[in-house]
């Protein structure tokens, strides 16, 4: 990084942090907890939208999501096909049922519903769950500048952590609002930035409408498969279907998300927050992954490193397996030069219309394609051997590197703005959200129900730091876990169908106890666990079974644990 | 009384403030998702074998 990109980054984010702190600090003077979790009930809809949309989109889609459409191809963008669904769902049902009740958090409903251990149990997994989640997504920028500035991770960790909790103790949800609309701004113009120049970066003799051939015939333009599959990760069927239920739990029962749209100033407001949303994920998951796409075709012409992650390869000088490594790198070298030559009389060939040709390079490119493969595993390989705890999936350093190595001055600095703005905003939601479910649903309903509201208010900033705190301590662990964006949609799906079926539960089975409820939620979070460690199914259709299996199981159970009308319960049993 | 009677006591009326505006209903709101979200299915579908030559 040069001087301008270095103005750059501190321009950004301190702007972000004081702005969004002076802003709050004007509106919070006397603030009750109404005007600290939900900024006063005073939202419009579009910075519920964006609240929303900035809360989902951590650094991890950014810094990830090429990288998985790089490797992977773009199938990814299915994860979000039940996306618009689950917020037509949730306008229908959850937005008018938080708005009658008054509620502050998603839990309180369900002690309304249900009872005191319900309610403490959905607040506990959602606790753990995002807190995991949270530590992953201030992970995820740490890796960064570990590579730029040689850094410790641990450090970059400490630095966001402290960023975050200013503002988000400073002023609530009003100051993490206020950020997230700088820090969406940011995110988008760095993002279409970086879109027009991986496509201007590409070789001139090398078209756009070449660009598209070159990344079809490699099998990244693999938007949408109709196949079913339970092994799959990706198909349309587990996104529509899986990836409705885990939306709909993450939006209708995650009160990092609840918390964005109730601070809506009225249902319309919510409704037309999360509707906007519905419309506009899916294009922009499309896009990040679509950049991820044009990144590979301007590596099939501009040689890649054979492992993105340089300072794993790094640690190989000066071993017995260095000479090794360099051979491979060199034949790698090779390989791609005589691959770049393939396309361009593909790409030629699919211009002229020309089949013959193209029917030779295209077998020439599938046996370089191989060849390459092969090469790669062969440095990974290497790489285990000289340290069995190395890292080998690099698909999160894909990005950055094309950042750092290919981007003009000053466009360096905004880039990294974006990942860091990006981390900031939903680990602000999720701090935010973790303090308030810690003192509405758990501290005050359990240990200190008679609180003042100023009182209230000091003990939820007093929570903030400490949820900071920890986070910052989990995410010293967060080291080797594959692809970031896949991570922490695991932790969530482990946890989201258990908790959505307790919600769904609670709307829809009327003659069903709390302890029925209570119990079958256990009972699912042991199958799903097991399902997770000796299974190989996709594991967004944890969501589905979990859902499902939380109100087969609360319906199978309800016999042991009868139902009983709450005007007929003594006092204690509510 | 039923279990459900604590969600009934309305603690706030929200008829008042959920008006859908520009269209007369929700329903239209919820179609026009429905309706961006089908096209892009199919454009998405499009977009995966369009380039494949």
């Amino acid at each position: 990084m040069q001087l301008l990109d270095w103005i750059v980054l501190a321009s950004a984010l301190s702007f972000v942090v004081l702005w969004s702190i002076r802003k709050s600090r004007l509106a919070s003077k006397g603030a009750t907890m109404h005007d600290f979790v939900l900024s006063g009930r005073e939202a419009k809809w579009y910075t519920v939208a964006i609240s929303v949309m900035a809360t989902q989109a951590s650094a991890i889609t950014f810094i990830s999501l090429p990288g998985q459409a790089y490797m992977d191809g773009m199938r990814f963008v299915q994860s979000y096909l039940g996306l618009p669904l689950a917020m037509v769902l949730l306008c229908v049902v959850a937005i008018p049922m938080y708005h009658r009740l008054n509620v502050l958090t998603a839990y309180e409903f369900l002690e309304k519903r249900f009872d005191l251990k319900t309610r403490t149990l959905a607040a506990s997994l959602f606790l753990v769950q995002r807190s995991l989640a949270a530590a992953i997504s201030i992970y995820a920028p740490s890796i960064v500048l570990s590579i730029i500035m040689g850094w410790h991770v641990s450090y970059v960790i400490f630095v966001i952590g402290i960023l975050v909790v200013l503002y988000t103790t400073s002023g609530g949800t009003r100051a993490v609002s206020w950020a997230q609309s700088y820090q969406m701004a940011i995110i988008t113009l760095g993002m279409v930035s970086v879109g027009f120049l991986v496509v201007w970066s590409l070789p001139h003799d090398i078209s756009f409408s070449d660009a598209l051939h070159v990344a079809a015939f490699s099998g990244k333009f693999n938007a949408v498969d109709f196949t079913f599959d339970l092994n799959n990760k990706y198909t349309f069927w587990s996104g529509l279907l899986g990836g409705l239920f885990l939306q709909l739990s993450y939006f209708g029962t995650d009160q990092s998300q609840v918390q964005r749209y109730l601070s809506g100033e009225s249902v319309t407001q919510s409704r037309l927050g999360l509707l906007f949303n519905g419309m506009m994920k899916i294009p922009m998951q499309f896009g990040i992954l679509f950049i991820g796409a044009m990144m590979f075709v301007f590596y099939q012409f501009s040689t890649p490193p054979i492992f993105f992650n340089q300072s794993e390869t790094a640690k190989l000088a000066g071993t017995r397996y260095e000479a090794e490594y360099k051979h491979l790198s060199g034949e790698y070298e090779q390989e791609s030069a005589k691959r770049a030559k393939a396309l361009r009389t593909y790409t030629q060939a699919v211009r002229t219309g020309d089949n013959a040709s193209k029917e030779a390079a295209s077998a020439h490119l599938e046996a370089s394609a191989q060849t390459l493969t092969t090469l790669k595993s062969k440095v990974r390989v290497l790489l285990e051997k000289n340290d069995p705890k190395a890292v080998t999936n690099d698909t999160n350093y894909i990005f950055l590197t094309f950042v750092i190595n290919h981007l003009p001055v000053g466009l360096v600095g905004l880039l990294i703005a974006v990942v860091f703005s990006a981390s900031m905003s939903s680990a602000a939601s999720e701090i935010n959200a973790l303090a308030s479910t810690t003192v509405i649903d758990i501290y005050k309903r359990i240990f200190q129900g008679s609180l003042t509201e100023a009182r209230s208010v000091w003990v939820t900033r007093l929570a903030t730091v400490a949820w900071g705190a920890i986070i910052v301590g989990f995410a010293q662990f967060m080291g080797s876990l594959g692809s970031l964006i896949e991570a922490v949609n695991k932790v969530g799906s482990l946890f989201y169908g258990a908790i959505l079926g307790i919600f769904l539960a609670a709307f829809y089975l009327k003659r069903t106890s709390g302890t029925a409820v209570f119990v079958a939620a256990l009972i699912t979070e042991a199958v799903i666990f097991c399902l997770n460690t000796f299974t190989e199914i996709g594991f967004l259709w944890y969501n589905l079974i979990g859902c499902v299996l939380v109100l087969a199981l609360a319906l199978a159970v309800s016999p042991l644990f009868p139902f009983v009308p709450q005007n007929e319960q003594s006092p204690a049993e509510k | 009384m039923s279990n459900h009677a604590p969600l009934e006591d309305a603690q706030h009326d929200v008829s008042q403030d959920s008006t859908a505006p520009v269209f007369s209903s929700w329903q239209a709101w919820y179609g026009l998702v429905l309706g961006v979200f089908a096209a892009l299915v199919g454009l998405m579908y499009w977009f995966s074998h369009a380039f494949a030559s």
